[in-house]
């Protein structure tokens, strides 16, 4: 074997030009793929981030078909789920009402959604991570509201204003409050705060003469445990919905599927492309060395030795190839780790509840892919110049100048 | 006792079928026994080169026994007839046929490594074979960085380091000047006499064949006559 790899390395450096290139090609295709895949994956975890953290969860507990009609009379007890969850192994849960309300201030009606939420709950949501102008609810109990920024411009309201609210309780009758605006706040998202009005979960009920809410969301620490505790909850109340975060959002859903496949699509037409480099290089090799490769034959190499031989060639290639696209891979997402502003596509972001700065994100199981299909592909392609060699008949080969 | 290492019987080789089949060896019978000098001579296209090859197992009779060392080649799988080449037969070719990206130790150890030989010992048995041949100071040259008398000696240290039975030699001197053929004459000789390796050339250098014991000459792929030299 030292022999095989003391000529393989002697003569990749004899055509080092030659190798370089290809490795040079190797690098970019790697190194391509890894950073594109980062910031598919980038942008696939800011979808599923932000529809975690739009109040969804890694999966959220309703009443059946509460989509279709998101009112009070959809409602609850969550006590028997809040405290099942409990001795779950959960990161968070949320008991929330969430009913479509319609706002008016001196200036506008706008719809939204009114959310009652216990602020001490809320870790799990981006309520938690905003910008509050003014003051963030204090406790369930507190009766005063805090509204997005872009929904208060179109409010023409500020802190400490009153605003009235519509919303219909359980017995579908619309019922009409005045609550004292709190505070601001700012989202990433201008969608998010057009849409979500957050006030206190108890005070919202005794408003509403209910003891029952609407959902109650969960966040969980990783994505891997939640098909199992969905399981779970749903064996345990047959009666609810547990509707899991991709279910809740199937355009999100839909397009991080897409960019799965997005990036299958990447890792296998880009590296495929090594397959015609790689064998085309050595081809080229091999002919170059006919005559070599005839005296090997000669003195008597066993031809699984020969095959051997150009197999570690092509090899040593791509693992050189592989290494330096691995550290060109990491040094492009090393440089776009602060992410690259699409604050130009504010809009279609914003559609999507997306970030309008999209980071890499780096998922070592598309490194471990890319590095293993382009090792395989490598050796696909090396078979069949491989093969040439070591059928060389090698009085010809000896003979051909 | 059988002391021949080479034996053809009937031996015949043909290209090509039909109208253009052309017949390189026809019915030779050869036997070369131990510790024998021998050359083949004959005009090009004679079969000389094709008569070595299919002694030295590079190509297979159409028709005929092939016996080396006791061995009948013509049934050997592709892998014993390597282990065949390896062991007990070496080549010498026209045209030196080193290994450019090896020096000279290393094309010589090369195929000790072939052979399983550990570092050391093959180290050492390459760097004897090439100082015997007068090569310590090319010892770490690769061909390039040679002339073209010292890659054939090269080429010669490493077709006799594994000390073979059989040393098969095409035209050896073809691209040497009279000088350095002299030499290499001599040295072939002197391998035979030392080392006991019969030794089967092809040539029509009349020098070489001047050093040689038996001679046999070669015409449209018949071997008919024996000449004495």
């Amino acid at each position: 074997m030292k022999l095989i790899i003391q000529l393989s390395f002697r003569n990749l450096w004899r055509q080092r030009r030659r190798n370089g290139l290809l490795v040079l090609a190797i690098l970019i295709a790697v190194g391509g793929v890894i950073t594109l895949n980062a910031l598919n994956r980038g942008v696939q975890y800011d979808l599923r981030v932000a529809v975690i953290e739009n109040l969804a969860g890694h999966f959220k507990v309703t009443q059946p078909n509460f989509g279709d009609n998101p009112s009070m009379a959809m409602g609850f007890e969550p006590s028997n789920v809040l405290e099942f969850l409990g001795d779950l192994e959960v990161l968070g849960r949320a008991a929330r009402i969430a009913v479509p309300t319609v706002i008016l201030s001196e200036r506008e009606t706008r719809g939204a959604t009114l959310v009652g939420v216990n602020p001490l709950d809320e870790s799990i949501s981006f309520y938690a991570g905003t910008v509050v102008e003014g003051e963030r609810l204090q406790e369930s109990t507190d009766g005063r509201v805090v509204i997005g920024r872009e929904l208060a411009t179109q409010l023409g309201a500020t802190v400490g204003r009153r605003l009235v609210l519509i919303t219909q309780g359980e017995d579908q009758v619309a019922r009409e409050f005045g609550y004292r605006v709190a505070g601001i706040y700012d989202s990433e998202k201008n969608s998010l705060e057009r849409q979500f009005v957050f006030t206190g979960l108890d005070a919202l009920g005794k408003r509403l003469e209910t003891s029952k809410v609407t959902e109650v969301a969960v966040r969980l620490s990783t994505d891997d445990v939640a098909p199992e505790l969905i399981d779970q909850v749903k064996e345990k109340f047959p009666s609810l919905d547990v509707l899991s975060w991709r279910e809740q959002n199937q355009v999100s859903a839909f397009m991080f599927d897409m960019l799965e496949v997005a990036i299958s699509i990447y890792i296998i037409v880009v590296l495929s492309t090594l397959v015609f480099g790689i064998t085309n290089t050595m081809i080229t090799a091999i002919m170059e060395r006919t005559r070599e490769f005839g005296l090997f034959r000669a003195v008597g190499m066993r031809p699984n030795l020969i095959l051997l031989q150009v197999l570690t060639e092509s090899i040593t290639i791509v693992t050189i190839g592989l290494l330096v696209g691995l550290a060109f891979g990491a040094a492009l997402i090393f440089w776009l780790r602060d992410g690259i502003d699409l604050s130009a596509y504010a809009s279609t972001t914003d559609a999507f509840g997306m970030s309008s700065i999209l980071r890499p994100h780096v998922v070592v199981q598309d490194i471990v892919t890319t590095v293993v299909v382009s090792f395989v592909l490598a050796v696909v392609a090396s078979i069949y110049p491989a093969r040439r060699a070591v059928k060389l008949n090698p009085l010809e080969a000896l003979t051909r100048t | 006792m059988n002391d021949s290492v080479v034996e053809l019987s009937n031996v015949s080789r043909i290209y090509g079928e039909g109208d253009t089949a052309v017949s390189a060896l026809q019915e030779v019978d050869l036997v070369i026994d131990h510790g024998d000098i021998v050359s083949i001579v004959g005009p090009s296209g004679s079969g000389k080169s094709t008569l070595l090859h299919v002694i030295g197992g590079l190509d297979l009779p159409t028709e005929g026994i092939v016996q080396v060392s006791g061995t009948v080649i013509n049934e050997l799988s592709v892998s014993d007839l390597s282990d065949l080449r390896l062991r007990k037969i070496g080549f010498v070719f026209q045209a030196y046929n080193l290994i450019p990206v090896l020096s000279a130790r290393e094309n010589v150890e090369f195929i000790l490594q072939l052979q399983g030989v550990a570092p050391r010992d093959r180290r050492e048995r390459a760097t004897d074979v090439l100082t015997s041949l007068g090569l310590e100071e090319v010892i770490n040259r690769r061909p390039d960085e040679m002339s073209g008398g010292q890659q054939q000696r090269v080429a010669i240290a490493r077709a006799i380091v594994t000390n073979p039975e059989l040393l098969l030699a095409d035209e050896p001197s073809a691209n040497l000047d009279s000088t350095t053929t002299q030499e290499l004459c001599q040295l072939l000789q002197q391998i035979n006499e030392e080392k006991g390796v019969t030794i089967v050339t092809a040539t029509h250098d009349p020098v070489v064949m001047g050093y040689t014991r038996r001679r046999f000459e070669m015409l449209d792929g018949r071997l008919d006559v024996e000449v004495q030299p």
